[in-house]
């Protein structure tokens, strides 16, 4: 038995799994448990002041776990919110590039000590596409997982 | 007395001058033959008149005596050919003829003869021709048969009337043993019996055989030539038991003044093994399951393991101070039972018997005894079995009762174990677990295990481990510890919350 609700404070989707019947039974205060007393249970681990909460069917598949914390709730069904989709993916794009700037950035300090203006040149204009695909993809309407995902290629780069 | 003395003294006559004279001298020699005349005479001419003294001396050389007058030589006594002859007539009239012949019987005349033949019933005896006097046994009882075997020396004393036998009564001795024994001739539990000759009394000690006619079905009685029914007992004084006697058993009694005690072996004696105790007031009644404390025999009770130490069950009291145990097997003469029911040894009352099996912590499950019939039944002394309690959670929160036994229920109250415990995948899927309502996926990296039972506070220890191949470990989250719940992280080297492939939780303390 599986119940999926909404966490108020951050909106977030939560997922109550209960243990079996037969495991719950294993307990001494379960002995003789019924199935009604079986799901007000689990229903008792569900907090008072959860939004939305509805026991989801089994077959429904939540094994896609790469945008979990974008979970959002349908009915008993489970969809992604593409907005939180696309804001995971630009803190995974940020995270991502901070090294790879940072990198950068020692290069063209180098090479103004140098005095190598072409090699300047050249890592000021890597700098800049990677903060362009940065601020593409926040200017993203998002239409699917897969638009946001192809929107930002340095992270299927790395 | 007389004695002889001459009458002169021819010297002193010479001396006195007195001459031979004719009349002295026929004075003198007629004074010789009144001397010669007083002795007795070799040749028999001459018989005492009057007792003769033999001053310690006597008679050698003496013959025979023939007549009832004459003196019997000790060789004729050896012989006793005055009393005893061989029979000459036969069967039931015996004849003998003496030498020297009696003229007549006299009371306590003893005679003894060899028969010829048996005899076939009374029988009498003729001595000399005198009229046949019956022979009789124990005082007045007419002979029976074969009472008298060919060849047996037959000896008789005539007591006035009839010459009454002394000799062993072959038949009734030896082989008929009607004495003593008799066919029962009465019904079920009332015995009869006709012993010849028959008894006047009723005598302490006094044995007799019965062959029993019908099996008894409970106490029964014998009554012996109709001198009175006595009660049978067995063991002294049990009354007997169905089936202790069975018909045509040949049975033996000995009366002890009040009854006849059965002394044979009886129907049900051989299904079980007794002891006959002698311990000084002893107090116990048939019935009573009896221990041995190292000194003495007490009454057993299944309210621990000394005391249901019970070896036997008091069968009979013989007295104050002795009694009869039944190490196992048959016993009668008991009250209350029934048929059918097992009895254990009694939890509450010592030397009891109950039909309900103790439960109660620290008892004894002892089954003794099988009921075949409202008073009887077997003893069976099986090994007695603890009666252990369940330790409840206190027991298995303290962990230091020795005297109760861990349940599944229970087991897992011991501090040592594990209060629960959860294995989970990536999305918090149970797959499996003890003592957890459910899991909780609140995110990435983040789940929540509830547990089914609370702790009793939150000072209750918890491990985490996460499956994985990455650099990932688990935590549990200090700010939402709780008392029913427990939150774990898994947390990459970045750091950031990341998914395991599973998780695990274990839990120990108090709840």
């Amino acid at each position: 038995m599986r119940i999926a609700y909404t966490r108020p404070e951050d909106g977030r989707v939560l997922v109550v799994d209960g243990a079996s019947i037969p495991a719950l039974k294993k307990n001494p205060k379960n002995e003789f448990l019924t199935d009604d007393e079986y799901k007000n249970l689990i229903w008792a681990d569900v907090p008072d002041d959860a939004i939305s909460p509805v026991e989801i069917p089994e077959s429904l598949d939540l094994t896609y776990r790469e945008f979990r914390n974008a979970w959002k709730q349908d009915g008993n069904n489970i969809t992604h919110d593409l907005e939180k989709v696309k804001d995971i993916q630009i803190e995974r794009t940020e995270s991502a590039l901070k090294p790879i700037m940072q990198a950068l950035s020692e290069n063209l300090l180098e090479a103004i000590i140098s005095g190598n203006n072409g090699e300047q040149a050249s890592i000021m204009a890597k700098k800049d596409r990677l903060r362009n695909d940065v601020n593409a993809l926040k200017a993203l309407v998002p239409q699917s997982i897969e638009q946001i995902k192809a929107a930002t290629p340095i992270l299927g780069g790395i | 007395m007389s004695w002889f003395s001459r009458l002169r003294n021819w010297q002193t006559d010479q001396a006195n001058g007195i001459g031979i004279r004719a009349d002295y001298h026929d004075s003198e020699d007629d004074n010789f033959a009144s001397g010669i005349n007083l002795a007795i005479n070799v040749a028999g001419g001459n018989v005492p008149t009057a007792n003769l003294p033999m001053g310690g001396f006597k008679h050698t050389g003496a013959a025979d005596g023939s007549a009832r007058t004459d003196y019997a030589t000790l060789g004729q006594v050896q012989v006793a050919a005055s009393s005893y002859a061989v029979d000459s007539v036969g069967a039931d009239a015996y004849a003998i003829t003496l030498a020297p012949a009696i003229a007549a019987y006299t009371t306590g005349q003893v005679f003894r003869f060899y028969p010829a033949t048996a005899n076939t019933g009374a029988a009498t005896l003729a001595v000399n021709g005198l009229a046949a006097k019956s022979i009789k046994k124990h005082k007045d009882v007419d002979l029976s048969d074969n009472d008298i075997k060919i060849g047996q020396i037959v000896e008789v004393v005539y007591d006035g009337t009839n010459m009454q036998m002394l000799s062993p009564l072959y038949g009734v001795v030896t082989q008929n043993g009607a004495a003593t024994f008799g066919a029962d001739a009465g019904a079920s539990d009332s015995y009869a019996v006709t012993l010849s000759p028959a008894p006047a009394v009723y005598v302490t000690g006094m044995s007799i055989y019965v062959k029993i006619n019908t099996a008894n079905t409970g106490a029964a009685t014998i009554n012996c030539n109709s001198l009175g029914a006595k009660t049978i007992k067995k063991r002294y004084n049990s009354d007997l038991a169905t089936g202790d006697l069975i018909a045509n058993q040949i049975i033996n009694l000995v009366y002890d003044g009040t009854n006849f005690q059965l002394t044979s072996v009886y129907g049900s004696v051989g299904d079980n093994i007794n002891s006959t105790i002698t311990q000084a007031a002893h107090g116990f009644v048939a019935g009573d399951i009896l221990r041995f404390n190292g000194t003495i025999y007490v009454k057993a009770q299944a309210d621990s393991a000394a005391n249901a130490q019970a070896i036997g069950i008091v069968s009979a009291v013989v007295d104050v101070d002795n009694f009869t145990i039944t190490l196992s097997g048959k016993v009668t003469g008991l009250v209350g039972l029934t048929a059918g029911v097992v009895y254990f040894l009694s939890p509450l009352t010592a030397g009891l018997l109950t039909s309900t099996e103790p439960t109660g912590a620290s008892q004894i499950s002892k089954l003794l005894f099988i009921a075949d019939s409202t008073t009887s039944g077997y003893f069976i002394n099986s090994r007695g079995r603890p009666i252990l309690s369940a330790a409840s959670q206190s027991d298995q929160e303290t962990g230091t009762s020795t005297i109760v036994y861990v349940s599944p229920a229970v087991q897992q109250s011991h501090p040592s174990s594990p209060k629960g415990w959860v294995f989970a995948n990536a999305s918090g899927g149970i797959q499996s677990s003890y003592n957890v309502t459910s899991v909780t996926d609140v995110g990435t990296g983040e789940i929540n295990v509830n547990w089914d039972v609370d702790f009793s506070s939150t000072n209750y220890a918890v491990g985490v481990t996460v499956k994985t191949d990455n650099a990932y470990f688990g935590r549990v989250a200090d700010a939402a510890f709780a008392a029913g719940l427990t939150k774990g992280y898994c947390t990459s080297l970045a750091p950031a919350l990341a998914d395991p492939s599973s998780w695990s939780f274990f839990a120990f303390g108090d709840q």
